[in-house]
């Protein structure tokens, strides 16, 4: 019995939403098991916003407990959470279930993902959203593919890009090929916004050519600029797309950038994993270019 | 029977107004001349009627099917009418013939050539009949089906259009539905009993009941509400007007049906002009924005986050209630909301959808076959946008200069103060301390040992900054901010200056502008400066410099922080209230994507003079590089 657990769903049944850091419900450096319990069985019955409130819980207990945290990570990998998340979580659609698969699909990895797969695209086909494609393309859950091709061309999804991109995600070469000449075309147009945003859908595609991709830009001199605000390099969204697929990978945090030989340490990733060779000289090192903030407030 | 004869006054019958039946559908006219079939003499007398109406021969019809068909067939086109003594049918059954004798006299238009007797309606068989009166006199059902059924009707429909109340028409005279040259009522059609104030025309009607003589009709009014248009026609046109009754149904229309020869009939419509006004809800769970129009709500917008809900304000005027309205989004599958109750003034809760980023429109349409739309506002449905901060409070142990004026300051505490701002954009902020139990975190970063974090900003922050970076380590994905005592930022000259220039360059591809003083050196070699043009790394100044410099000397610019990552943010001799807001504002800039804007009670203005911390929908100009900007459709979701 975990009296803390207990105290943290009487103050979401309150009203209460939960507010990090989780305390009081840990044991020996590791979520406490009576407490998972708890939490497991109210997230299983509970109110959507008690559901919503016990998901955040539980994943922030899996994320401060896991060994790569300390190294930078952000990742759920905790095999009892990923599984009430992936099965109490996701019972009823309602902010607990999109709560659950947003924890999925952004912290868990592809191989985790992939033992729940016949859960997840259940959770597709019983109540289709575009948290639930985005989180079967994650999840490569290939036993979905021809619901979601027959899903995605109907009227209500055909022009959703969450579809197109679970489409591409499940092997359709066509929605994904459209989704490359986007990031060439922003590429060619050196515009650093538009390929900001599709090297980030790219990301959510995960598939082989679309990784391969986006490891290939880690060297682009490009940057989105917001002029008052920061010019950030574009070597970090290609960062950020990759780290979507490889969570547990510390190399592939922006935050872990301190100098040039950090990204060349992400470059050794892409090679290594994703057969990528970088021939050209890297552009000057940048993060983030900060604009001066006001001396009187 | 004798009490159902007509009065034989010279020559003349006469007969009671409801005795006379003039409409007829084929199929009841079939069935009530087929009762003759088998009488020889009232088929004699029928085929005579026929043939004189129809100017054929008896022989034409060659069988009484033929015969019985042509007959109700002028029943039905009005050509011939029968008299019918109504008043056996309201008798008790006991006093009913066992069978409905057939006239003798087939009836006429003509009074000169009236029945003498009538026969029974409808039906020729008089056990079903008999047991049918004997059901309607139990009260089981109705003497006449056929007007209940259009009163039935009549009814139904008028429930539909006033929910609230169901007896808008007040009768001159009890309906009595069977034919009559005189009716004592009439119908009248309301499609819509509640109006719009300002809305649209609604046509209303008056028709007579089945089997009466086309009267004419007189809409009246008293009321400054609505306006009658064509009040002298069956159809009315009601023009609602821009105010709102000061109850429900206060607004009277008296119609009166006239007729020569008959005693005009009056009834009358009672009507409520009605006006919703949406606006935002003091329970509202995300974001209103009124588009600085406050004036007119119609341009209004409300968001919500996905797969939860939030309040909106309902106040109807005009004594119209929730019921009599439905509230429906145009696109469910964006936002439903909960039906409300029966009071004037409420809140109306709406869901949200599952969409990541969409909108629709939720309309107060009223319970009416128009469904007018008495309000309508624009929904958003986004995906909360939550954003993990960490906030590091940074000091160099090694240099007593560097030690916080806050280093008790809880940032993480400021969090539900700041996320019931952003919450109106669908943002939330889950800020954390860097430091377990808020600790401040001693990192040797003063490298130069002057009480400050140098900042090389040709170099985007250089070692010192670098050192911060470094140790501020674990934090995943969450955006980084670093509080440090003083700053002090640098630009370095690349190349010599002598006394008398007006240009200068630095190592920086880019200057920033500044209207404050920069310093020009260090100690008695320094001089102060000020920035005239900026033209890529050289600066032009506002006065030619007075003494030497060689290069590398620095130039310092006055900063309270910088953008960068970390975000830097030094106390200065800021209140810690500020410092708090200045890093959302910051946060704003990196995770919200959004710009610094000229709106001082916003958010995101640039000098953080704010007096309300809304993002807002409605857009606005931006501080540097014109237009504006949505802040709530900016936000990536």
């Amino acid at each position: 019995m975990s009296q803390k657990a207990l105290d943290y769903v009487a103050a979401f049944q309150r009203g209460e939403d939960f507010t990090p850091p989780a305390t009081g419900v840990f044991a020996g450096g590791q979520p406490d098991g009576a407490a998972v319990d708890i939490l497991g069985k109210e997230l299983a019955v509970g109110s959507p916003s008690v559901r919503e409130s016990i998901v955040a819980l539980l994943v922030d207990m899996g994320r401060r407990t896991d060994p790569l945290t300390p190294k930078g990570a952000d990742v759920l990998r905790h095999p009892r959470i990923l599984g009430l998340l992936a099965e109490a979580g996701l019972v009823k659609p309602d902010l607990g279930r999109e709560a659950a698969m947003d924890a999925l699909r952004k912290l868990a990895t592809q191989p985790d993902l992939s033992r729940f797969e016949n859960l997840l695209r259940k959770a597709l086909e019983d109540t289709p959203s575009e948290e639930a494609f985005l989180l079967v393309a994650k999840a490569k859950a290939r036993s979905a593919r021809a619901f979601v091709d027959r899903l995605a061309g109907s009227a209500q999804w055909q022009n959703v890009e969450a579809a197109k991109i679970a489409r591409a995600a499940l092997g359709a070469k066509d929605v994904e090929d459209a989704f490359l000449a986007l990031a060439a075309n922003a590429e060619a147009a050196r515009d650093g916004k538009a390929l900001g945003r599709a090297l980030g859908t790219l990301g959510l595609i995960g598939a082989p050519r679309s990784l391969r991709a986006i490891a290939e830009r880690l060297r682009t001199p490009l940057t989105i600029h917001m002029p008052g605000a920061f010019e950030k390099s574009l070597r970090l969204n290609v960062l950020e797309a990759l780290l979507y697929n490889f969570p547990d990978e510390p190399a592939l945090y922006p935050n872990n950038i301190v100098t040039e030989a950090d990204y060349t340490a992400a470059e050794r990733f892409c090679a290594k994993t994703l057969g990528v060779t970088y021939r050209n000289p890297p552009p000057p090192f940048l993060t983030y270019r900060g604009y001066p903030i006001p001396l009187e407030r | 029977m004798n009490s159902t004869r007509p009065a034989l006054i010279q020559g003349y019958y006469f007969f009671q107004r409801e005795e006379m039946r003039t409409h007829w559908d084929s199929e009841s006219a079939l069935r009530y001349v087929s009762a003759f079939k088998d009488d020889p003499e009232a088929m004699k007398n029928l085929r005579l009627l026929a043939s004189q109406g129809s100017g054929n021969k008896v022989s034409t019809f060659a069988s009484d099917d033929q015969l019985i068909e042509r007959v109700a067939q002028m029943l039905t086109s009005g050509q011939i009418v029968v008299a019918i003594p109504n008043r056996r049918l309201r008798r008790p059954p006991n006093l009913l013939p066992d069978r409905a004798p057939p006239p003798q006299q087939a009836p006429a238009s003509k009074p000169s050539e009236p029945p003498e007797d009538s026969p029974t309606l409808t039906n020729n068989d008089a056990a079903a009949q008999a047991e049918a009166l004997k059901a309607a006199a139990a009260g089981r059902k109705a003497f006449c089906e056929e007007c209940e059924r259009l009163k039935e009707g009549a009814s139904a429909k008028k429930q539909a259009n006033a929910p609230a109340k169901d007896t808008p028409e007040k009768s001159a005279a009890p309906v009595d539905a069977d034919a009559n040259p005189c009716p004592a009522d009439f119908v009248i059609n309301a499609p819509c009993r509640i109006l719009k104030v300002s809305g649209g025309a609604v046509q209303m009607s008056a028709t007579e009941l089945p089997g009466v003589a086309a009267g004419t009709y007189a809409w009246t009014t008293t009321s400054a509400k609505i306006r009658l248009t064509n009040a002298n026609t069956s159809t009315v046109t009601v023009t609602p007007q821009a105010n709102p009754s000061a109850s429900r149904e206060a607004e009277i229309i008296t119609v009166t049906r006239s007729a020569a020869g008959c005693p005009d009939v009056v009834k009358t419509v009672n009507l409520t002009v009605a006006k919703v006004t949406f606006s935002a809800s003091a329970a509202q769970r995300f974001g209103y924005d009124n588009f600085d129009t406050p004036a007119d709500p119609l341009d209004d917008h409300i968001c919500t986050k996905k797969s939860d809900h939030t309040f909106l304000a309902v106040v109807i005027a005009g004594g119209a209630l929730g019921t009599d309205f439905d509230f429906v989004c145009d696109d469910p599958a964006i936002c439903t909301a909960v039906a409300p109750g029966g009071t004037a003034s409420f809140d109306l809760r709406l869901d949200g959808g599952p969409p990541t980023s969409d909108h629709t429109t939720l309309r107060a349409k009223v319970k009416c076959p128009s469904a007018e739309s008495f309000a309508h506002i624009d929904v958003r449905v986004y995906k909360e946008k939550v954003v993990e901060v960490v906030v590091a409070k940074v000091y160099d142990s090694t240099v007593a200069g560097t030690t916080l004026s806050f280093a008790t300051a809880d940032y993480a505490s400021h969090a539900p103060t700041a996320n019931a701002k952003l919450k109106e954009a669908v943002v939330k902020f889950n800020i954390t301390n860097y430091a377990a139990a808020n600790a401040t975190t001693d990192v040797h970063y003063d490298l130069d040992g002057n009480a400050a974090l140098s900042f090389d900003i040709g170099r985007d922050g250089g070692a010192e900054l670098d050192a911060i970076k470094r140790a501020i380590t674990g934090t995943g994905t969450k955006v980084r901010v670093a509080m440090i005592r003083n700053l002090r930022s640098f630009y370095y000259l690349s190349a010599a200056a002598a006394i008398g220039d007006r240009t200068i360059t630095v190592t920086a591809g880019r200057v920033f502008d500044t209207r404050t003083t920069l310093i020009l050196g260090t100690g008695a070699a320094a001089e102060n400066v000020n920035i005239a043009r900026i033209a890529g790394s050289t600066i032009t100044l506002t006065a030619a410099l007075t003494k030497a410099h060689a290069r590398g000397v620095s130039l310092e610019y006055m900063a309270g922080g910088w953008s960068t990552d970390p975000i830097l943010i030094t106390e200065g001799s800021q209140s810690l209230l500020t410092l708090k807001w200045t890093v959302l504002h910051e946060v704003g800039h990196r995770a919200l994507a959004l710009d610094d804007i000229n709106d001082q009670t916003d958010f995101m203005h640039y000098n953080q003079g704010w007096t309300d911390y809304r993002l807002r929908y409605c857009p606005r100009s931006k501080y540097r590089g014109g237009g504006t900007e949505n802040q709530w459709e900016t936000i990536p979701r």
